[in-house]
């Protein structure tokens, strides 16, 4: 009985000693709030990218976006919102624009792009056109060069926006069936697709050279390449078919098929797994062309 | 008895460990310090305007900045880099105070810095973000270099006064520009003549990089008795005066000068009479700090750019380094000579081969070099052409359109008007005034 009282008495003790520190507080932090912005430009973030998508842009330059061992400069503020038109123009608009597409859009769109005015300079002399981060942020550069009207530029810009967005893709629902089995020999790796010329990356079955880095590579790059080349099929799809008897042309043809195969099954994929119509998005992205 | 010993140390425990005993290093949070230091360094920057000094890199020159920074994190800054049509003279961007190490200053858009900063491939050792090191005992602030990969550049920022905004030499600075962009060239091709010396000295400047070179000295009233001089410095545009970081002095054709600056007065305008047309150019009246009077004057002659013939027999030129009239025409020349990978000449090559013309690299992987061989004939830095009627074809056959390279040589040879400036040891730059088309041609052997 004593030992029972003891333990009791015990038991007190410890129950008065962890509760009896504490004193009595109250949570007085301050609510934080975002006073409205007039800035035109930040207004116009918020309105079209923050509320309608939420997507972040983020044009004044941290440095922790971009990897401290490469230079780059911070864009002109005066380019962000033309910047942000043409990335409606030609990203949004034909997304939007097609069955399932709106929704994919929004499911799909990363949280953050990041604009750099520059190219992004690696310490080996090497420019880098644009990134992106687990889907979850895209980065553009050289957006201080912005002109619609050069077609290079756009091209650049496109085939980067393209490429990373579809990177989300395969992410989500992996690669299509059997992708990995296409070209399996055609690979290179990340330390050597830039030995490649354009044309022997066409005889492997790929649409660049970068494409024959790695499985994931390629995929992106034959999205991209199908969304903003207007000569896509010319150069990949159809065969020569003048005078191909050199073998040369011959394994040019070679390559076209395996992409055929490619084509084939990205198109596919993207219909099953999201009910979107690659090549009405592509319909649509070409038309702005004209 | 037992049982009242193992309490007694539940007993010591409770009635110590109530006890506060912690100890304060600091009267406030973290948070709220660094908060604190932010809004100090800030309400600093706001206090009053501020003027610096800025020194990209030892090799260049200098800047005259002045910052006016707002509480609403805006900040106006002015200099007198000309670039960019005038866009640094006066811009307003946005600021910001970090903390990481330390507290940064952050200029977060585009602007005179980032312009700096991107040169060369963003290789020049220019700077936007900037680390706080502090506050001297005469107020003024002192920031490192956060991007630097070595000795980082240390700027100082210094109060400035209503009468600072005469440090900035906006008119000198376009008036420069204008002279350097006479003859469509990359660089400025200036002649510094003496009014009272029969001395002229033969100058770049680099408007961008604030750096001046002085070439060749010779008599002003004969071209043909020359001195080659190497000499390089940096300099500062203050107000209506050129200032060189090193003073050029020495004796030539009997003449002792000294040069540490250039105090100018009245730009007018000339004409170059050798084309078609006239080109017009311009020269600048000035006085140097020794008081004699000179006449800064664009001139297409370069007394160091006919030395080409002594460096090496064969040059190249990528298609990166053709211009039209300061545009790249590389696309145009891949379109219209297909393969074609740079422009080369050949000098008195292998013992006697004079051409000029394209390497040309064909899509089963051979090589073919299409020259126009030619006869020279050197008129100081002038280089007359007297090609042959055909082109040679060496190495390999070319399925590419070789008769195109004619545009391309003719745009630089037209009117036997080529002329050959030295931009660097071993880098030549031919320029064709009357079409405006320049190639520059680095040493290849």
């Amino acid at each position: 009985m004593k030992t029972k009282i003891y333990t009791l008495f015990l038991s007190a003790l410890i129950a008065a000693g962890i509760s009896s520190c504490y004193p009595d507080e109250e949570i007085t932090a301050p609510v934080k709030t975002t006073p409205t912005s007039k800035d035109e430009l930040e207004n116009y973030i918020q309105e079209n990218f923050i509320d309608e998508f939420g997507v972040a842009v983020r044009y004044r330059f941290v440095d922790r976006y971009v990897d401290p061992t490469k230079r780059v400069t911070p864009p002109h503020k005066d380019v962000v919102i033309p910047m942000l038109d043409f990335l409606s123009d030609y990203w949004i608009e034909p997304f939007l624009g097609v069955e399932n597409g709106g929704q994919f859009f929004r499911d799909h769109v990363p949280a953050e792009i990041v604009f750099i005015g520059s190219s992004i300079f690696n310490e080996d002399g090497t420019v880098t056109l644009g990134t992106a981060d687990a889907g979850a942020r895209i980065t553009l550069t050289e957006v201080n060069d912005i002109d619609i009207t050069n077609q290079d530029w756009v091209f650049r810009q496109l085939g980067t926006i393209y490429h990373e967005f579809a990177h989300i893709m395969h992410q989500r629902y992996t690669l299509p069936p059997n992708f990995e089995q296409i070209s399996p020999e055609g690979y290179t790796g990340a330390g050597s697709w830039y030995t490649l010329s354009d044309i022997e990356a066409l005889e492997r079955g790929f649409v660049s050279p970068y494409g024959t880095s790695s499985f994931n590579e390629d995929f992106a790059e034959v999205v991209a390449f199908l969304l903003y080349d207007p000569l896509f099929y010319e150069k990949y799809i159809i065969d020569e078919t003048e005078n191909c008897t050199s073998a040369d042309c011959i394994a040019r043809n070679e390559g076209r098929a395996k992409l055929r195969i490619k084509y084939n099954a990205i198109l596919t994929h993207y219909k099953q797994n999201t009910g979107v119509d690659l090549l009405k998005v592509r319909a649509l992205i070409q038309a702005k062309y004209q | 008895m037992k049982n009242i010993i193992y309490l007694l140390p539940v007993f010591i425990l409770l009635v110590t460990s109530c006890k506060d005993d912690d100890q304060k290093v600091f009267d406030k949070s973290a948070d709220e310090r660094v908060a604190e230091a932010k809004a100090n360094l800030k309400n600093d920057l706001i206090a009053n305007p501020w003027k610096m000094k800025y020194t990209p890199d030892e090799t260049s020159g200098s800047f005259w900045v002045l910052l006016n920074f707002n509480d609403d994190n805006t900040v106006t800054i002015k200099s007198d880099l000309g670039a960019n049509d005038g866009e640094f003279f006066e811009q307003t961007l946005t600021y910001r105070i970090d903390s990481s190490l330390g507290l940064e200053l952050i200029f977060e858009t585009y602007s005179f810095f980032s312009f700096l900063f991107e040169l060369d491939d963003a290789t020049f050792p220019a700077e936007y973000e900037f680390n706080y090191v502090n506050k001297t005992p005469d107020n003024a602030l002192v920031f490192l270099s956060k991007s630097d990969v070595g000795v980082p550049t240390r700027l100082l920022f210094e109060e400035a006064n209503a009468g600072d905004e005469n440090l900035i030499g906006i008119d000198v600075a376009e008036n420069l520009n204008t002279m350097a962009n006479d003859l469509n060239k990359l660089t400025s091709s200036l002649r510094i003549a003496y009014e009272d010396k029969d001395l002229a000295l033969y100058t770049g400047l680099d408007g961008t990089r604030r750096v001046l070179s002085i070439s060749a000295v010779s008599r002003k009233s004969n071209s043909a008795n020359v001195e080659d001089v190497n000499f390089t410095t940096g300099y500062l545009i203050q107000g209506d005066s050129l200032i060189l970081n090193t003073a050029f002095s020495g004796k030539f054709f009997g003449q002792d000068i000294t040069l540490k600056g250039l105090k100018f007065n009245t730009l007018v305008n000339g004409s170059i009479d050798i084309c078609d047309d006239p080109i017009n150019v311009h020269s600048y009246e000035a006085t140097t700090s020794t008081n004699d009077d000179v006449l800064v004057e664009t001139t297409l002659l370069d007394l160091s750019g006919a030395n080409f013939v002594e460096t090496t027999t064969f040059y190249f030129a990528p298609l990166e380094y053709i211009f039209d009239n300061g545009e790249y025409v590389g696309d145009e020349i891949m379109e219209n000579v297909q393969g074609a990978l740079e422009m080369q000449l050949y000098y008195n090559y292998s013992g006697g081969l004079y051409g000029i013309g394209f390497y040309i690299e064909n899509p089963d992987g051979s090589v073919t070099f299409a020259l126009r061989e030619f006869t020279p004939q050197l008129d100081g830095n002038r280089i007359i052409f007297d090609f042959e009627p055909t082109i040679s074809i060496f190495n390999s056959p070319t399925q590419a359109n070789v008769e195109n390279i004619n545009i391309y040589l003719n745009a630089l040879t037209e009117g036997d008007n080529t002329y050959i400036f030295r931009l660097n040891d071993g880098v030549y730059e031919l320029h064709n005034p009357c079409t405006g088309w320049s190639v520059v041609f680095v040493r290849g052997n």
